[in-house]
């Protein structure tokens, strides 16, 4: 049993109303939102009417857990986002909405897209338009450009505006090169096209799946009747994380609840780049009968949090007019710690990293209690920390939400096999390629006997690569050095492939599954032992055949299994989302982003800060096509985005992520830098500024 | 750690126990460790030809959204034009609006409904299609689509875990749900509903002694599962042809679809509907 706060406890004890509870993170919020959860369940509330609403599925994970371990009988609590419910009503209600949403098809089931296949279908359409010359001035990666003209979409979505005031809206505020207000017009375009091909097709991207919930499904009698009868009990958690919309949903929708607990984050709003708007959360309060703050109580010392304050007015570069502090006389070096000396090279910033936690877990700290956090984490630097960690035997666990497919060799072998078993593609594999195949395909396999392999069986017959027999014109002496095992085995899999082609299948997946089940899988081949390798297929068959069941209605008649290899190659399919998510081992190191760490919302004892020179933890990534804070409901249409603005967000941005993570830290925050950044250039960013000038000025003992 | 397992039941908090996962153990105790335990993806064919099981999965899957969305009030006539974007599912939904007045009565209807209670530490969880009470005579009526080729025998389908486990979680969670009107034994009938020979639909009521013994069954069954370091395969090779981890236990190839017998994709067990909606990323 865990003892309660008096906030807490009032807060598990309300008797059935809707509160707006609000406090700093850490402060115990969601601890008490579970608590109050058990005491509904416990009282005799049925689990099916209530409903847990967070904007990352990441933060149902705690409710998940205690919805675990509950000893009750009961009916199932539906956890979900607002995005997730808004899907799952329109999957149900389709017959009803489909023809007033402009569907033509309204008879036939819809395809929900995910992020993947939607780039597809914008790919198919935008790339004729980028022959006739649109987007002449862009400098970005294709892929890029596809994804920024569907985050328009889903900007508007979320913010609640037609779609068609998208370039309106980029226009008015632009205020710089004119040139510039073409490029948006040719947004424009691609916006309406995709629209409207997916309202001739029932395609339903993200933005169209939220739109057509709002716009028309919610106003259905049948949907509101069915939403409000079903959830009569609302737990809404890190409202501030939200978007728009879902907040005007829920000024509909908890008024006539029989309770609710409404939770906020002071001075959060992690995702504001995407869609969250911390303001439009306040109005949640008006619906609310009572008001709790969370004060009393902070998993983070007072230290921590005057060295938070500090940092917003170093951030804000205040501190020679406000000083701010209660604990002035603090020493911020107890709690914050650079490198001794200076260090040169970013690998050097790696090593210092590793000796301190090694250090810490030395000196009987749980790995569970340290995160290595850096603005972005790239798979090298991810890598990097792994191997240290690993050579210390230091347990740790990553968290990036997704992994390329051709980052993974289990998938890079199958990929390769799919081009040798279909040679009409005319995409046959290069000899280093197959035999990058093969070593992972035939279990006892070694780099020397795979190219010796290769050099025999591969080769060019009537002008094209052709895959051949391990048959009797092979000399001996080659034989023997491939080993009799091991030609045995390759004859298995060339026998299949020989087999496969004269009764070839369109369906991608089912190719897979089959090589999966009848070759790479069983005794003597590479997946047989590999369960990575069997995870990583199951994902790729999985991701073949989302695509396959979405793109019935696609553009052109190239076959479909080589359509979906171009578009790996060309990176539009790039990223899979092949790391599930799973509440994994918990006592390790975590290394994430800033911000995936934030909105898992984990507090730790120590933190490691890397890179603080890095312009990325507080500058917005590029983007040409698309703008964050111009395409919020918040912006006012035709007020001009300048260069004060962006430093503006940029400062409000650092204050917001440094409050965010101290506020998670419990004992000490370790700063890393090297003069040199990972490419090789010397940052002085704000962060670096922000943090010194508080240490040398703001913290020291008098 | 294939060929010695390494995570038991013991070492998992959080636990929770359903049909398939008993009848899995029942069926082949190393399916049940590497698909529960070890949650090993395996991504073979559970069999062939794909082509004909995948068509016959996703029509099963908008049968069930139909019914679905019937029973929550949508207009037949709306349904019956979407119903006819196949001659199979056509047939299915026709069979199914003979049935329909007879499943719009009652004074308890839920749909798609899933409930789930304690047992030992771990919890036992059921999803059902839809449970129907009626009064006069007071029936409780848990409904089970079935979309199958194959109608099982009904001694089969009495003695399988999907029956036991829903009569017994019925009553047992129901008594929190459905307050003083609670199912009792006697009361609870369960029918497996053929779509395409409704006229072979199975019933199979309940009884206070059935359902002391299936609490006794499962218990029973969890505590050789909890004592179990094994988790040998099953002896009946057969089995194995409808088994996906086939290739690593190397027993054989995929079993023909015709001889298979409809078994449900595991939905999403306990209390969270993790959106398939991915977030957005900027």
């Amino acid at each position: 049993m865990i003892s309660l706060t008096s906030e807490q406890t009032r807060v598990v004890n309300l008797p059935l109303c809707r509160a707006f509870i609000e406090g700093p993170a850490g402060s115990g919020k969601t601890t008490a939102a579970i608590e109050r959860l058990n005491a509904l369940l416990q009282s005799g509330v049925p689990g099916h009417t209530i409903m847990i609403m967070v904007p990352q599925r990441t933060l149902g994970i705690p409710y998940y857990r205690a919805l675990h371990q509950f000893q009750g009988n009961g009916s199932e609590v539906t956890v979900s986002t607002f995005s997730g419910l808004a899907q799952r009503m329109v999957g149900l209600f389709w017959p009803l909405i489909a023809r007033d949403a402009g569907f033509a098809h309204p008879e036939q089931s819809p395809t929900f897209l995910t992020l993947e296949n939607a780039q597809y279908f914008m790919a198919s359409l935008v790339r004729p338009l980028l022959d006739q010359g649109f987007f002449q001035t862009v400098k970005v990666e294709r892929a890029r450009l596809y994804s920024q003209i569907l985050d328009n979409l889903n900007k508007a979505a979320l913010a609640g505006f037609p779609h068609t005031e998208i370039a309106e809206r980029l226009k008015s505020s632009w205020s710089g090169a004119p040139e510039q207000l073409h490029v948006y017009d040719d947004v424009q375009v691609c916006v309406n096209q995709f629209r409207e091909y997916c309202l001739q097709h029932n395609l339903l991207d993200f933005s169209l799946q939220i739109e057509v919930f709002s716009r028309y499904l919610w106003k259905t009698l049948l949907c509101r009747e069915y939403l409000l009868a079903s959830y009569r009990h609302w737990i809404v958690d890190n409202v501030e994380e939200d978007i728009p919309l879902a907040h005007d949903f829920l000024l509909e929708v908890l008024p006539q609840a029989d309770s609710a607990l409404v939770i906020m984050d002071t001075d959060a709003g992690f995702r504001i780049f995407l869609g969250a708007d911390p303001e439009s959360a306040a109005r949640l309060a008006s619906v609310c009968d009572t008001d709790v703050r969370f004060e009393q109580y902070s998993a983070a010392p007072q230290v921590m949090r005057d060295l938070a304050i500090h940092m917003r007015d170093s951030v804000e570069r205040k501190e020679s007019r406000h000083p701010v502090v209660r604990a002035s006389f603090s020493n911020f070096r107890e709690v914050v710690e650079p490198p001794e000396k200076s260090l040169r090279f970013f690998p050097q910033m790696l090593d210092w990293t590793v000796e301190k936690v090694v250090t810490l877990v030395n000196q009987g700290v749980p790995p569970g209690e340290i995160a290595i956090l850096a603005p972005i984490l790239s798979d090298a630097l991810r890598f990097s920390l792994a191997d240290r960690l690993e050579r210390h035997q230091i347990p740790y666990r990553t968290h990036r939400p997704s992994r390329a497919l051709n980052d993974e060799p289990a998938a890079q072998c199958l990929l390769t096999l799919a081009r040798l078993a279909h040679p009409h593609w005319e995409m046959l594999p290069e000899k280093q390629d197959l035999q990058k195949a093969l070593l992972l395909a035939i279990e006892d396999l070694d780099w020397a006997r795979a190219h010796l392999l290769i050099e025999v069986c591969y080769r060019r017959q009537n002008g094209i690569m052709t895959l051949q027999p391990f048959g009797e014109k092979i000399q001996m002496d080659m034989r023997e050095r491939i080993t009799h095992r091991i030609a045995e085995r390759y004859q298995i899999l060339f026998e299949w492939l020989q087999a496969y082609a004269e009764h070839p299948v369109n369906e991608l997946d089912f190719f897979f599954s089959r090589l999966f089940d009848e070759v790479l899988s069983r005794p003597g081949f590479g997946f047989h032992t590999r369960l990575d390798a069997a995870q990583v297929t199951a994902n790729l068959i999985e991701s073949v055949q989302k695509f396959r069941r979405a793109v019935q209605h696609r553009l052109g008649d190239m076959p479909l299994g080589k359509e979906y290899l171009l578009l790996v190659q060309e990176g539009v399919i790039s990223a899979l989302y092949l790391m599930n998510w799973q509440p994994s081992e918990q006592n390790a190191v975590f290394i994430a982003p800033a911000h995936t760490f934030l909105m898992n919302n984990y507090i730790v004892d120590y933190q490691f800060w890397l890179d603080i020179g890095a312009k990325t933890w507080y500058e917005r990534i590029f983007q040409p096509l698309t703008h964050p804070i111009v395409l919020s409901r918040r912006w006012e249409p035709a007020r001009k985005w300048t260069a004060e603005e962006e430093i503006k967000l940029n400062r409000n941005s650092l204050y917001r992520i440094s409050l965010g993570l101290l506020r998670r830290c419990r004992k000490k925050v370790f700063i890393a830098y090297s003069d040199l950044n990972e490419a090789g250039f010397e940052q002085r960013g704000l962060l670096l500024k922000a943090l010194f000038r508080v240490l040398i000025n703001g913290g020291r003992r008098d | 750690m294939l060929n010695q397992p390494v995570k038991r039941l013991a070492d998992q908090q959080s636990f929770v126990f359903s049909q398939h996962s008993l009848q899995d153990y029942a069926d082949c105790p190393r399916r049940f460790w590497l698909r529960y335990l070890e949650q090993l993806a395996w991504p073979a064919p559970p069999v062939e030809p794909l082509e004909e099981y995948e068509r016959h999965r996703l029509l099963g899957e908008q049968f069930h959204r139909l019914a679905q969305q019937a029973l929550v009030g949508l207009d037949l006539a709306l349904l019956e034009k979407v119903a006819g974007s196949d001659p199979l599912l056509y047939t299915w939904w026709n069979n199914f609006v003979q049935l329909y007045p007879s499943l719009n009565v009652g004074q308890v209807k839920k749909v798609e409904f899933a409930l789930s209670l304690p047992i030992r530490q771990y919890r036992l969880f059921a999803r059902f299609d839809f449970i129907q009470m009626k009064t006069d005579p007071l029936r409780w009526i848990i409904w089970d689509w079935k979309t199958g080729e194959k109608v099982p025998k009904v001694i089969h389908l009495s003695q399988r875990w999907q029956t036991r486990v829903y009569r017994y979680v019925l009553v047992e969670a129901g008594k929190n749900i459905f307050g003083t009107e609670s199912p009792r034994p006697q009361d609870v009938e369960m029918i497996y509903w053929f779509a395409g020979a409704p006229e072979k639909s199975v019933h199979l009521p309940y009884s206070q002694e059935q359902f002391e013994k299936d609490r006794q069954d499962i218990l029973q069954l969890i505590d050789w599962i909890e004592q179990d370091d094994v988790f040998p395969p099953t002896t009946e090779e057969k089995r194995c042809r409808f088994c996906v981890y086939r290739s690593l236990c190397d027993r054989g190839l995929a079993g023909n679809f015709l001889d298979w017998e409809e078994d449900e994709e595991e939905s999403q067990t306990l209390s969270f509907d993790f959106d398939q909606v991915a977030e957005i990323h900027f």
